[in-house]
């Protein structure tokens, strides 16, 4: 009897709320409730500093309407607290009615900027949205350049393009992003935070080969030099019937076996199988981690990427090693970024067995 | 047009309305508001053609001090008054801003003038005009702050040099604003009745302009009034609440009484002042609200005339509204407030308007040897007033009522005297001599003199008061307008009024301006309509009090009453149904009946929801739930594996759909379509199963 007789006494109109918000965040699974996001606001507003400075004024002059009993004061009060009304309306009317979504490169790379597609729908039937600011609320990143669209007609949608930097390889997740304005006065800034889960991963920089001093590598006299002529044909003998990877030159496409097969195949030839280098990356955590050794260990990365990176362009096949996982030898742009995407995650690793802390990266030439 | 012309254009009618607001300020000579109109629109032009007077700002930080300087002398020096000086400095740091307008700051800093300038003004006039200047300030300022910000905003954020895209400013965001600017004058009346008003403070408004009326001090010369009676300038607007046309008979609005004349002028010998206070009420009350008449109620805005006097209906019984803590009454009737004041005031005044006295009946054997000694004053008549009285007994012959003395002398007086604001001056010794045997013309001044004297010399306590008779009924504002012209003087007379009292009763012997032949031309339509506004300007927002806001609040409650009672009622209602329903056995499975339908909704509808939203978002969980189910299993992803890596390595058909799904919605733009939703759902129920 008695939880009813509560739920009867509740007032209706905190019922429907507190419904509202239960269906919203999903109260049901506890752990998807992030803490404190019952009770999240869903605006949140500061004050520029034209309203902090508007404020005062308005309560100064409420003082002296106060005081001297100015009717005439009174009104230039009232005047004051209806743009400060009309202010908070009309900032919520511009944010409201919103769709925005954000589209990142299939690839991104560590230090580099990373064109950000912004794409805003203006929902709203009647009104437009004016003065819309979008920044990414993720700490981690570095915003080149946000969003900002100064109107957004009723019904259109907009694309903008920003420019963020990530400052190391890894996956980020990006968590949401902020929209804001401060029309129609400028006397706050309204904004709200929007949900939107992304991770990125970001492969390591590609820098120009050298050598450095703590990570030795040689190169084979053979495997350096010009990139090979695939020329299908000539005096190169078939060597394998493969499937086609993206990035094979077209000229290599067998199509009688691809016409079998129903799916396309490329030629091997025995010149293509000797242009190939391994390169093994000991990703090995010393027992004792000295100073700098994080640091040598994302320039040993980075290596390992201007490498991979260097010898397909140069038409080599190219496959990874580390004690993280392997990449088999293969080339093309695609395989390019198979190998990055191992090299984005790598982390130094105790190998069970020990082994000598000093390799880095080694070249292996097939 | 380009948007920095627009800008430009909006930006100087924002200057154009602080100039406005400080014409306002009455002590800022037209001279000066011209020369700095005309700068205003030199500076206009220069700016539309791109031709700017740059100022260095050493020499512009130079004449700010020298301007502040001068401010400073014309203060203590010169005007020695803060707002006149404050206003002059104001338009002049304003109009010198304008050659000056390069960057954000600057405009800022020209709006923030301007809205000093309209604070000025609302603390140095109280005219109508405000209200006008006022609605100007808002539309501009609201439309110069709009795109103001918009242009801050751009500057800020977009690649530099580009400019504002001119479609922003189309007719629909004009409209807008003009719309928002509307809004905020409804908001800004709401806000305005709302707040609440307490107290007042050190800093009152500057003194208006004080009009000085004769006839309203401790003395008056006969021909006082005269000079006054051919002025127009409106004195005092009386609202009678309770009537809503004209008052059928004419009201004479009573100043003071005089009891000594001298033979040229009247004076006040004794003026017996108390004081009164305020009752529990707040109203000022001093007389009986006895049966001799009606009550009439006055709702009276008054001018600054140069008198500490309270004007009210004949004769005042109370008063009240913002007025100071105590008023003084003397004793011939006449209210003052305890200084004269300098500006506008506002009162309420409730008059017992006495029965006409040709209709009250005559006590037998009352008589003037019934005056008491304290009237003896008003018995006083001047030297060398025997023919007077001779006249005086001639024209009350073969009468014994002092009422009906009083009514033939009256009439004498009317039918025997030509009325002119412009009497010429006979053979007489005094004024009076000549009024009565000489000239026999003159205006209300004489003819009531005439009455009192004559009056006097009969035995019969008569006293001269001036005031304001009748005025002018305005219909667009339901008062009546009372103007320098309408002042007038009238006699009192101590007659019996019943068969116990005797009482002072109010004879006019003054004929009308129209039996005399003098037309008063009455005000346009036009003008009454605005004196109408500016009345209503005056009631309800310059005086507008808490006593105001308490009378609004009590009609809202009343006029809404009636809603909220039936709205209670039906609360009422629905508490009752629950009391019984709580007695009864049902109460709980009803309870269930209503609130688990709406708890079943709000759960269907967020699964609803989440399914939908599952399957749409950039990470796809769906792989995620893959690799929780893979786990469980005992097969776990090596961190260095890429996802098709390791759906080669497990090499199941199920593994591979949901990764090439993954990766394509993840790195691709791809959208999940139905039919994808239904392949992921399987795959994941498949893999369960192994």
């Amino acid at each position: 009897m008695f939880p009813f007789r509560l739920t009867l006494s509740a007032p209706f109109p905190f019922l429907m709320w507190a419904a509202a918000r239960l269906a919203k965040i999903g109260v049901f699974k506890t752990k998807e409730i992030k803490k404190g996001h019952f009770f999240k606001l869903p605006r949140k507003i500061a004050f520029t500093k034209f309203g902090v400075r508007f404020t005062i004024l308005l309560l100064v002059i409420g003082i002296a309407a106060i005081n001297t009993g100015n009717n005439l004061m009174y009104l230039i009060v009232a005047m004051m607290m209806s743009l400060i009304i009309i202010s908070g309306v009309m900032s919520e009317s511009s944010i409201r009615g919103l769709k925005h979504s954000r589209a990142l490169p299939m690839h991104v790379f560590a230090g580099m900027p990373v064109n950000v597609q912004w794409t805003v729908k203006n929902t709203k039937r009647h009104f437009p949205s004016f003065s819309i600011s979008l920044n990414e609320t993720s700490p981690d990143i570095s915003e080149l350049s946000g969003c900002y669209l100064i109107k957004i007609n009723v019904g259109v949608t907009v694309e903008k393009a920003g420019a963020y930097i990530f400052p190391r390889r890894g996956i980020y997740k990006l968590q949401g992003f902020k929209v804001s304005t401060r029309f129609p006065f400028g006397l706050f800034l309204k904004s709200k935070d929007v949900d939107s889960n992304m991770e990125v991963l970001v492969y390591p920089r590609i820098k120009p080969v050298k050598q450095s001093r703590r990570h030795t590598y040689s190169i084979g006299a053979s495997a350096d030099g010009d990139a090979h002529k695939a020329s299908g044909g000539g005096d190169t003998q078939i060597y394998n019937i493969r499937d086609y990877v993206t990035g094979d030159d077209s000229r290599l496409i067998h199509w009688k076996s691809s016409a079998k097969a129903n799916k396309l195949m490329s030629k091997e030839f025995e010149t293509e199988k000797r242009k190939g280098v391994i390169i093994r990356v000991d990703n090995i955590e010393p027992e004792k981690v000295y100073d700098g050794f994080y640091e040598e260990f994302e320039n040993m990365v980075e290596d390992a990427a201007a490498l991979a990176a260097h010898f397909i362009k140069k038409g080599f096949y190219v496959g990874i090693k580390t004690f993280s996982g392997d990449v088999p030898c293969r080339t093309g742009t695609m395989h390019l970024y198979r190998i990055l995407r191992l090299l984005a995650l790598i982390q130094p690793v105790k190998p069970a067995g020990g082994h000598d802390a000093g390799a880095g990266i080694k070249i292996i030439e097939l | 047009m380009s948007f920095s012309t627009y800008f430009t254009i909006i930006s100087y009618l924002m200057a154009g309305a602080g100039l406005a607001a400080s014409s306002l300020t009455l002590a800022v000579s037209p001279l000066f508001l011209a020369a700095m109109a005309a700068l205003l629109i030199v500076c206009f032009y220069l700016h539309l053609k791109g031709r700017f007077l740059s100022i260095p700002k050493l020499l512009w930080n130079i004449f700010a001090v020298l301007l502040l300087i001068f401010f400073i002398i014309d203060y203590f020096f010169i005007s020695n008054l803060l707002l006149e000086s404050a206003s002059r400095f104001l338009t002049i740091i304003m109009a010198a801003k304008l050659f000056d307008l390069k960057t954000n700051r600057d405009y800022l800093t020209l709006y923030i003038l301007v809205f000093f300038q309209l604070l000025a003004a609302s603390a140095a006039t109280a005219s109508l005009s405000f209200l006008f200047v006022f609605m100007l300030y808002i539309v501009v300022g609201i439309w110069a702050l709009v795109i103001f910000n918009l242009k801050k905003d751009w500057e800020e954020n977009a690649p530099q040099e580009q400019p504002m895209p001119r479609s922003i400013l189309g007719p629909k965001f004009f409209m807008a604003a003009a719309g928002l600017a509307v809004l905020s004058m409804f908001l800004t009346a709401i806000l305005f009745f709302i707040i609440p008003r307490v107290g007042t403070g050190f800093l009152q408004r500057k003194p208006g302009e004080v009009i000085k009326i004769s006839g309203f001090s401790d003395r008056v010369d006969l021909g006082d009034l005269g000079p006054v009676k051919l002025n127009e300038r409106v004195v005092m607007r009386v609202g009678l609440p309770e009537l809503d046309k004209a008052p059928a008979n004419s009201i004479y609005f009573r100043g003071i009484a005089f009891d000594n004349y001298d033979g040229t002028s009247w004076k006040q010998t004794k003026r017996d002042e108390i004081f009164i206070e305020r009752n529990n009420a707040g109203v000022f009350t001093f007389r009986g609200m006895s049966d001799m008449g009606y009550i009439l109620k006055q709702e009276i805005l008054l001018e600054p005339i140069g008198t500490d006097v309270i004007f009210a209906a004949s004769f005042g019984a109370a008063v009240s509204g913002p007025l100071p803590r105590r008023i003084k009454i003397d004793n011939q009737g006449s209210i003052y407030l305890p200084l004269q004041p300098h500006t506008r005031i506002e009162y309420t005044a409730f008059s017992v308007v006495s029965q006409d006295y040709n209709e009250m009946t005559m006590p037998s054997g009352s008589g003037i040897n019934a005056v008491p000694e304290r009237l003896a004053l008003y018995l006083q008549v001047s030297e060398g007033s025997e023919s007077i009285a001779e006249l005086a007994k001639m024209v009350t012959m073969g009468i014994g009522d002092p009422r009906l003395k009083a009514i033939a002398v009256q009439e004498f007086l009317k039918k025997n005297y030509r009325y002119t604001l412009n009497p010429e001056k006979g053979e007489g010794k005094t004024p009076l001599d000549d009024f009565l045997f000489y000239s026999k013309e003159g205006y209300c001044e004489h003819y009531s003199t005439a009455m009192a004297i004559m009056l006097r010399t009969l035995g019969i306590p008569t006293r001269l008061v001036t005031g304001f008779l009748k005025g002018e009924w305005n219909r667009f504002g339901g008062y009546l307008l009372v103007r320098q012209r309408d002042a007038h003087s009238w006699v009192e007379v101590y007659l019996p009024v019943n068969s116990s009292q005797w009482g002072w009763l109010t004879f006019d012997p003054t004929p009308s301006a129209e039996s005399a032949g003098e037309v008063q031309t009455p005000m346009s339509v036009s003008s009454l309509y605005l004196d109408s506004i500016r009345w209503r300007w005056n009631r309800y927002i310059v005086h507008y009090t808490l006593m105001d806001q308490i009378a609004l609040a009590r009609n809202i409650d009343i006029r809404f009453g009636s809603v909220l009672h039936n709205i209670r009622g039906v609360f009422n209602g629905v508490k009752n149904f629950r009391s019984k329903l709580h007695k009864t056995d049902i109460a709980a499975p009803i309870s269930l009946l209503v609130i688990l339908p709406f708890f079943l909704f709000v759960l269907w509808k967020y699964f609803k929801n989440k399914e939908k939203t599952r399957f749409k978002e950039r990470v796809p969980r769906f792989y995620v739930d893959m690799l929780k189910l893979l786990n469980k299993k005992g097969i776990r992803k090596p961190a260095g594996k890429t996802p098709l890596e390791f759906a080669a390595q497990l090499n199941l058909k199920e593994v591979r759909d949901i990764t090439d799904l993954y990766l394509m919605i993840r790195y691709g733009k791809h959208s999940i379509c139905d039919n994808e939703t239904v392949l992921v759902k399987k795959s994941l129920v498949s893999l369960r199963k192994i």
